[in-house]
């Protein structure tokens, strides 16, 4: 009896651990999308805690972006912060693919008021000057300012690669949206 | 080319190995394309195609290290000495993605015909055999998808355009469909891939899928009467590392930094 007890108290112990290191990791913002984090975006694949040792398995957005290195850095500083770790393991999973399907209720919302509309806003494969559309003053991507779908598709490749440019007719801002791929 | 670094680090020489040479054409044919997309950063017609360009060189740079990756679990070494650190004569990229980025009709025209052809390569790679090789298909397989339409976009738009464009477009097409035959050409040992099905259709297997893509395309642009000047006997010699004059000078300021800097990094 007493040693069932010992290891629960055990288990628990390291469930805490693992929920903390979890909890570090997907706090970290995204370098290019403050204060969007990686966790709301849906990056983080897996977390294991072996003793005092980290394993943090993330997804790239996008297979060639840049910011990897940094957020790589910031995962580690933010995973050796929680007590009880001291040495963590970042993996890029390459063979798994993102998608803004990934993205968080939670994350969709900071996005929007981060001013970048989120997916599902409407967004067309081809966003290059002729979208096919009945209505096109009725059928942009949702402005995430002021919620008019009265908007323009400016260009399919924005300040990121997972993002888009257009503007808005209607308060006359222009504004970014996650891609949809 | 005087003033450019002498090589101060060694190269290396990848092994003979069939399943390697697969790998490095998928990787040096990525990083080539992407090297010469990124010419336009700064410098392309439009603020949103400076854009567009550093986009898919990113992309494309970012596919040639998966495929670096694959590269590196099979001779242990680093993604680095595998892309910068071989001589020019070791790369097994196609010609045609190595000749400089002339004007903007020859680089869209070469981004559609060659990206309809990674498309035809990547289908067939599904199928691999070899787990280390489908199983990175995935998330390139998704970005390129985004490539195919945007080069798409650019050629319906000058189909609608004014005829100037046009001729410019079929200029360009013309040297890029002459030199199109070396995406094809079959690689060193690629029988044995072919047998054990890591490679389950060979390369000049892939000619028909890609040419009857590109009908299909340039059958909505106008420019069928442009497909007779695809020569699968021209732009021959890069998968078994002969390359041309415009590859010596691309290698040496690629190289540059890696050859002159051991261990650099920022």
């Amino acid at each position: 009896m007493v040693t069932e007890l010992v290891d629960d108290m055990a288990t628990d112990t390291a469930v805490d651990l693992l929920v903390a290191v979890h909890r570090a990791v997907g706090a970290v913002e995204d370098p290019e999308m403050p204060p969007v984090t990686i966790g709301q975006l849906g990056m983080v694949h897996d977390v294991v805690v072996d003793g005092a040792r980290a394993r943090v398995e993330v997804i790239p957005t996008f297979s060639g972006c840049p910011a990897i290195a940094y957020i790589g850095a910031d995962i580690e500083s933010a995973a050796l912060g929680v007590d009880g770790i001291e040495a963590v393991d970042v993996v890029w999973r390459r063979d798994i693919g993102w998608g803004p399907e990934r993205i968080t209720e939670s994350g969709r919302a900071t996005l929007t008021e981060a001013g970048i509309a989120p997916p599902g806003s409407g967004q067309a494969l081809v966003q290059l000057g002729r979208r096919p559309s009945a209505d096109p003053v009725a059928d942009g991507v949702t402005c995430p300012h002021c919620g008019s779908r009265n908007t323009r598709d400016d260009s399919p490749f924005g300040s990121a690669p997972c993002r888009s440019t257009h503007s808005c007719r209607s308060c006359k801002t222009p504004f970014d949206a996650i891609k949809d791929f | 080319m005087t003033n450019l670094p002498r090589a101060t680090r060694g190269s290396w020489t990848a092994p003979d190995d069939p399943k390697l040479a697969l790998v490095l054409s998928l990787a040096d044919d990525e990083l080539m394309i992407g090297h010469r997309h990124s010419h336009w950063t700064g410098v392309a017609p439009t603020l949103e195609e400076d854009l567009a360009f550093s986009s898919l060189a990113q992309d494309e740079i970012g596919h040639a290290a998966i495929w670096y990756g694959v590269a590196e679990e099979l001779t242990g070494e680093d993604e680095d000495t595998l892309a910068f650190g071989r001589r020019p004569e070791e790369y097994r990229h196609a010609v045609l993605l190595e000749r400089e980025p002339g004007d903007w009709a020859y680089t869209i025209v070469r981004q559609h015909a060659y990206d309809l052809y990674d498309h035809v390569r990547m289908s067939v790679l599904t199928e691999s055999t070899d787990a280390s090789i489908n199983g990175v298909l995935g998330p390139i397989m998704r970005e390129e998808r985004l490539h195919r339409a945007h080069a798409r976009a650019w050629l319906d738009r000058v189909a609608d355009g004014p005829a100037d464009g046009m001729e410019r477009i079929r200029a360009g097409a013309r040297r890029v469909l002459a030199e199109v035959g070396g995406l094809f050409e079959t690689l060193p040992w690629e029988e044995e891939l072919v047998k054990v099905g890591i490679l389950p259709v060979s390369s000049p297997g892939m000619f028909e899928p890609w040419r009857q893509a590109m009908a299909e395309d340039y059958d909505r642009f106008g420019l069928t009467d442009t497909l007779d000047a695809i020569d699968p006997a021209g732009g021959l010699g890069g998968r078994q590392g002969t390359h041309t004059d415009d590859f010596p000078p691309m290698w040496e300021e690629m190289t540059a930094l890696y050859r002159e800097h051991p261990g650099a990094t920022w």
